[in-house]
């Protein structure tokens, strides 16, 4: 059976432009994330339940957003990854590679994901090696309910807070 | 007259969708920089991740183990991916041919490169060479999803000139990816889709659709005059003069070898599904 060419272009149009369709009713076609969080089905330190998973924290979410999500104080958030309270709420966690240039500095993201689940004890799974800038180990030494374990993760996982990196 | 008046409509057909497919990417890629520095724009934020068919090939492991995706990936990748491959295995990798924005971006500057190296230009790999480069594709391919499934990371990005290509004003694109992007660029000058040939992982898996997809192009033994324009339009350097069908995975369905374009016995060289015959 011959084809025309042009119809072989038309026909991939309209059945990409269908597919999406087909997707979009069924529920499939996520552009985003949203910025919901999933919550945790397991108790936390405080025996709280369906609190947000800090494991789903992601890299386009400001520190205004984790404060409202978390309950983390956006003063700690900023302190603790050295933002200027001034312009802690619209940071966003990528951006933190402008604060720690340096790329083995490993501070980024999941920097994030492990303070905050600390911080609030909840459950977290490293699934990576997470630093912490010096300001958020003290922070949490002061405010989170840690472990023995925690306490030693910490000693070996905190950078100066000076060189803002490795 | 008749066939210049279709190699017209065929040759404005494949140019609108490219220039129609790279302006929607550069508009997409633009909106989502200037949302994220506080410019108010009514259209909606689409990162170029959401909407890249390969990001659902490398999430496809994640999917099937944890049910969740690679971080900066969404289902609309998944969903088309899925769509992907059933055009490609309708049509083949048209996607590379009529679509893809850094296919088109190494044509424009192949253009260029044509006139500084008139004949020359494409010509210059070496052939026992060019042979076994053309499986490097696969290489990537297996690495990049091998990578991205264990790290559950979008590793490609780091390395990837199509998102380099949109986004290097933004100050989100690794270095590296710049680096490859401007040695493409460069690369364009010489080869023809150098990108395409030796390194596109997108592009070798949709190469492989070249094997199997319905509608190939097809040459008629019976009318064709062995004049070799077929072979000379080809940008992947397929000799399509020689088989039946053009069963080549490095084939692009660019279309430029048809009746029409560079064929110039109307009804020789056309896509057509069937069975048979000697493969190109």
């Amino acid at each position: 059976m011959k084809l025309k060419p042009q119809a072989t272009v038309f026909f991939s149009i309209l059945l990409v432009l269908a597919g999406i369709l087909g997707s979009w009713a069924l529920g499939w076609w996520q552009t985003d994330s949203g910025k919901t969080p999933q919550r945790l089905e397991t108790l936390n330190a405080m025996g709280e339940a369906g609190a947000y998973d800090p494991a789903d924290i992601r890299g386009s979410y400001t520190l205004s957003e984790i404060n409202n999500l978390y309950e983390v104080p956006l003063e700690d958030l900023a302190d603790a990854f050295t933002v200027e309270r001034s312009r802690a709420s619209g940071f966003k966690l990528k951006d933190f590679e402008t604060l720690f240039p340096d790329p083995d500095s490993e501070i980024g993201t999941s920097s994030m994901k492990l303070f905050v689940a600390w911080y609030k004890g909840l459950p977290y799974e490293l699934k990576e090696e997470s630093f912490l800038p010096a300001p958020a180990a003290a922070i949490l030494r002061e405010k989170a309910p840690l472990s023995q374990e925690q306490h030693a993760y910490l000693d070996s996982h905190t950078l100066p807070a000076a060189d803002k990196g490795r | 007259m008749r066939i210049k008046a279709k190699k017209s409509r065929l040759r404005t057909l494949r140019t609108v969708t490219q220039w129609a497919m790279f302006l929607f990417v550069a508009v997409l890629a633009l909106v989502k920089y200037l949302k994220e520095i506080g410019v108010v724009i009514p259209l909606p934020e689409i990162s170029l991740h959401a909407v890249c068919p390969f990001g659902g090939v490398v999430t496809v492991y994640e999917f099937l183990a944890t049910g969740g995706l690679v971080q900066k990936l969404h289902s609309s990748a998944l969903a088309l991916m899925v769509i992907g491959l059933l055009v490609a295995f309708l049509f083949g990798p048209i996607f590379c041919g009529y679509f893809c924005p850094l296919g088109t971006w190494q044509e424009w500057i192949g253009k260029l490169g044509r006139k500084l190296f008139k004949k020359k230009y494409n010509r210059l790999v070496p052939r026992a060479a060019d042979k076994y480069l053309r499986y490097l594709r696969y290489i990537v391919l297996g690495a990049v999803v091998y990578q991205t499934a264990v790290t559950a990371k979008l590793v490609f990005a780091d390395v990837d000139p199509y998102y380099a290509l949109f986004n290097f004003y933004t100050g989100e694109v690794a270095f590296t990816a710049i680096l490859i992007l401007i040695a493409v660029t460069l690369l364009s000058l010489l080869v023809e889709r150098p990108w395409c040939k030796y390194f596109c992982p997108y592009g070798a898996l949709l190469g492989l659709f070249n094997l199997i997809h319905i509608f190939p192009v097809r040459r008629r033994e019976s009318t064709c005059i062995h004049c070799k324009k077929c072979d000379a339009a080809c940008p992947m350097n397929i000799t399509v003069s020689t088989g039946d069908a053009v069963r080549s995975h490095q084939c692009i369905t660019c279309h430029e070898c048809l009746s029409g374009l560079a064929c110039p016995v109307e009804d020789t060289v056309i896509v057509a599904a069937g069975k048979g015959g000697k493969q190109a």
